[in-house]
C-alpha cells in the first residue's frame, strides 16, 4: 500500500494535499493523525497524518491485465483465484500464442509488470502468478518428463548432463522433481540469462 | 496509436507523478523501426528502468507482442527529463 506522511493546519488541508498527490477519489484515502500540535489562538497548530491508499491490490492488477488487453484488442478471459498471500490469474483469450511469445517471454514480462503492479499496491509480500491457456502447467508436465529421463539415463551413465538455459522458475520444477532421486543430484551453474541446470550422478 | 496508449497504461501504475509521462512516435527510420521516446519524471526513472533494466525489458517485450500483432517492428527508449 503506498503511503505518505503529511503535515497541514487542518484535516482538510491535509485531504486536499492527498488528494493531490495520489489523484484517487477520496473515499480511497485512508487518513491517520499521528500527531496534534496546538497552537496559540489557533495560529501555529498543525497536525501530522498518515495517510494510505485504500485500495485491493489484486483487484488492481486485475484491472490492469484487462486494460492491457482491451488496448492490444485482444479478447480474453482473466480468472483470479486469491489466497492469503498469494493471487494467481489464469488468462484465456483468442490469441495465446502471441501473449506467451518465444518459449514464454511475453508471459514472463506480463507476470513480471503485474507483480510490480500488484506489489506497489500493497504492504505485504504478495506472490503473483499469470498463466495463460495452462501454458505453465503444460511446461510443469513436459519438464517433469524431460526431468525423469535425462535422470535415469545420468544414474545408468554415470556422465553429467547439462540441460538448456531455463529461468528460475522451470528450474526449480527440475530441482524439486529430483530431489528425491538416490542416484543423481542437481545444481544450477553459470549466471543469468544462461544460467543452466546440471544433473549429475552421486558417488558412492 | 494503440502503442503509445498501451506504453502510457503500462507505466502508469508504476509512476508517482502520472502527469509526467510523455509518449512520442517517431516516423520509421532506415531500418524499418518506429521509434517511441518515453520520457518520465526524473524521480520515477528507477522504477521504469527497474534493476538491471528488468522492469524496461519487460515492457519492451510486451510492446514488440503488440506490434507483432500489427506487423510492424519498434523501438522503445526510456529517458527522464
Amino acid at each position: 500500500m503506498r503511503k505518505k506522511i503529511i503535515e497541514g493546519k487542518n484535516i482538510d488541508e491535509i485531504k486536499l494535499k492527498a488528494l493531490d498527490i495520489f489523484k484517487v477519489p477520496e473515499e480511497k484515502l485512508n487518513i491517520e493523525i499521528k500527531s496534534e500540535k496546538k497552537g496559540f489562538l489557533g495560529i501555529g497548530s498543525s497536525i501530522t497524518a498518515l495517510v494510505s491508499l485504500n485500495v485491493n491490490p489484486s483487484e488492481e492488477g486485475l484491472k490492469f491485465l484487462k486494460q492491457i488487453f482491451s488496448i492490444m484488442d485482444i479478447d480474453a478471459k482473466i480468472e483470479m483465484m486469491k489466497n492469503k498471500n498469494e493471487v494467481k490469474y489464469n488468462i484465456y483469450s483468442d490469441n495465446n500464442p502471441l501473449l506467451i511469445g518465444r518459449e514464454g517471454k511475453t508471459l514472463d514480462a506480463i507476470q513480471f509488470i503485474t507483480r510490480q503492479v500488484v506489489s506497489r499496491n500493497s504492504d505485504e509480500r504478495i506472490m503473483c502468478l499469470v498463466d495463460i491457456g495452462g501454458y505453465k502447467q503444460k511446461r510443469k508436465m513436459q519438464l517433469e518428463i524431460l526431468a525423469t529421463k535425462v535422470a535415469k539415463e545420468v544414474a545408468n551413465s554415470k556422465i553429467e548432463v547439462k540441460l538448456d538455459p531455463m529461468n528460475s522458475y522451470e528450474r526449480r520444477i527440475v530441482h524439486t522433481k529430483l530431489s528425491d532421486w538416490r542416484d543423481v543430484y542437481t545444481e544450477s551453474v553459470g549466471n543469468e540469462p544462461h544460467r543452466c541446470l546440471v544433473i549429475r550422478p552421486r558417488r558412492k | 496509436m494503440m502503442i503509445e496508449t498501451l506504453i502510457k497504461t503500462l507505466v502508469e501504475p508504476l509512476v508517482d507523478h502520472q502527469e509526467d509521462i510523455f509518449v512520442k512516435q517517431f516516423t520509421e527510420d532506415a531500418d524499418g523501426y518506429i521509434i517511441y521516446e518515453v520520457l518520465v519524471n526524473r524521480e520515477d526513472i528507477g522504477r521504469v528502468i527497474g534493476k538491471h533494466g528488468s522492469i524496461a525489458q519487460a515492457i519492451r517485450t510486451i510492446c514488440y507482442a503488440a506490434a507483432m500483432k500489427n506487423k510492424k517492428r519498434i523501438r522503445i527508449n526510456i529517458d527522464h527529463f
